[in-house]
């Protein structure tokens, strides 16, 4: 039964708004002289619209925001400017942290970092800076060639000993 | 390339505001006078205009093809003008009418105008939007279906009630 009603009451909606066919027109016509609620509904709608229509032309209020939506337009060119110019300087901020974090913890011996360097002396400043040499064990060859060496010149010394020895 | 992409966005935005001046130029009037109808401040239509533009601006700087049309302006002055009443009707503080409290001003002593007014502040939101789309704005029952994502059953329907409830207060004879 409502549902029915509520097609009826399209119809009627279509007629206040000047949709409705003429078959359309007789089926609420026929419908509106058995149901309380849609009685003088098919007039009254045009009538309702018309006032309404009415107003509309009677109207006299001439709005302008030409003005507001550009100065709007600029306060929204502003605060977007404002959010790059943040984001860039937070970018920029985290950057330089996470490079000071890491040299101080992985790239940098700890006694050369800027504390331990106050404390200690220059001396100890300068070997902590220092490239560390590493220190290989000598190669067979270089013993080697510093046997015969030693080999060679040790009868020379002898020689010059006695020398000294017999001069005395 | 970043001069390229800057002018770019240069020409982007310079479009925008060249179309936003010609929706507002074009539609301003019908679209204030719309929203005033429909929140029953003149003040408050003029901020919900405002931002309806803006938004259209966001949209044509987003996707510069994309055509905007009046239905469109509609249905977000439509959609903040129903969220503007149900956010003054959860919270009385948030603004409250001056029209409804002073409804007479010099410009607007018509007496129809004036019954019209009162008529329309007996509706529901609903019922107030299919109202003023089709009658005041001029839209087909189909357009404004399209308008605010409903059936033209629907409009139709909710166009009868609202006739029904203003036949009383602007005392349309039977």
């Amino acid at each position: 039964m409502s549902s029915n009603h509520a097609r009826f009451e399209a119809v009627a909606g279509a007629i206040a708004l000047g949709e409705a066919s003429p078959s359309e027109h007789a089926i609420f016509s026929a419908h509106a002289q058995n149901c309380s609620r849609c009685a003088g509904l098919e007039r009254a709608g045009p009538s309702v619209a018309s006032f309404v229509h009415t107003a509309l032309h009677e109207e006299t209020w001439r709005p302008f925001v030409r003005e507001a939506v550009i100065s709007g337009i600029e306060s929204l060119h502003v605060a977007s400017g404002r959010r790059t110019a943040l984001w860039i300087c937070t970018a920029v901020c985290v950057t330089l942290f996470l490079n000071l974090v890491l040299a101080a913890h992985v790239g940098l011996p700890s006694k050369a970092s800027t504390t331990s360097l106050a404390r200690t002396s220059p001396r100890q400043n300068l070997v902590a800076r220092m490239p560390q040499v590493r220190r290989h064990p000598p190669r067979a060859a270089d013993l080697a060639v510093l046997r015969a060496t030693q080999t060679r010149l040790k009868p020379a010394l002898d020689v010059e000993r006695e020398r000294a020895f017999q001069r005395e | 390339m970043i001069g390229q992409v800057q002018v770019l966005g240069l020409d982007r935005t310079l479009d925008a505001q060249y179309r936003i001046e010609r929706l507002v130029l074009e539609h301003q009037s019908r679209l204030a006078r719309y929203l005033r109808r429909f929140v029953g401040d003149r003040d408050v239509a003029l901020d919900l205009t405002q931002e309806v533009f803006l938004s259209a601006y966001r949209v044509l700087c987003a996707d510069p093809a994309r055509p905007l049309t009046a239905g469109w302006l509609y249905k977000v002055a439509t959609n903040r003008a129903i969220s503007y009443l149900r956010r003054r009707k959860r919270s009385p503080e948030v603004a409250t009418p001056i029209e409804a409290a002073a409804p007479f001003r010099l410009d607007e002593r018509s007496a129809i105008s004036l019954d019209v007014q009162s008529a329309l502040a007996g509706l529901g939101r609903e019922q107030l939007a299919c109202v003023l789309l089709t009658m005041y704005a001029g839209y087909s029952s189909q357009e404004a279906a399209a308008i605010l994502s409903i059936s033209p059953e629907a409009v139709r329907q909710r166009v009868c009630r609202a006739v029904r409830s203003m036949r009383r207060t602007l005392e349309v004879p039977a």
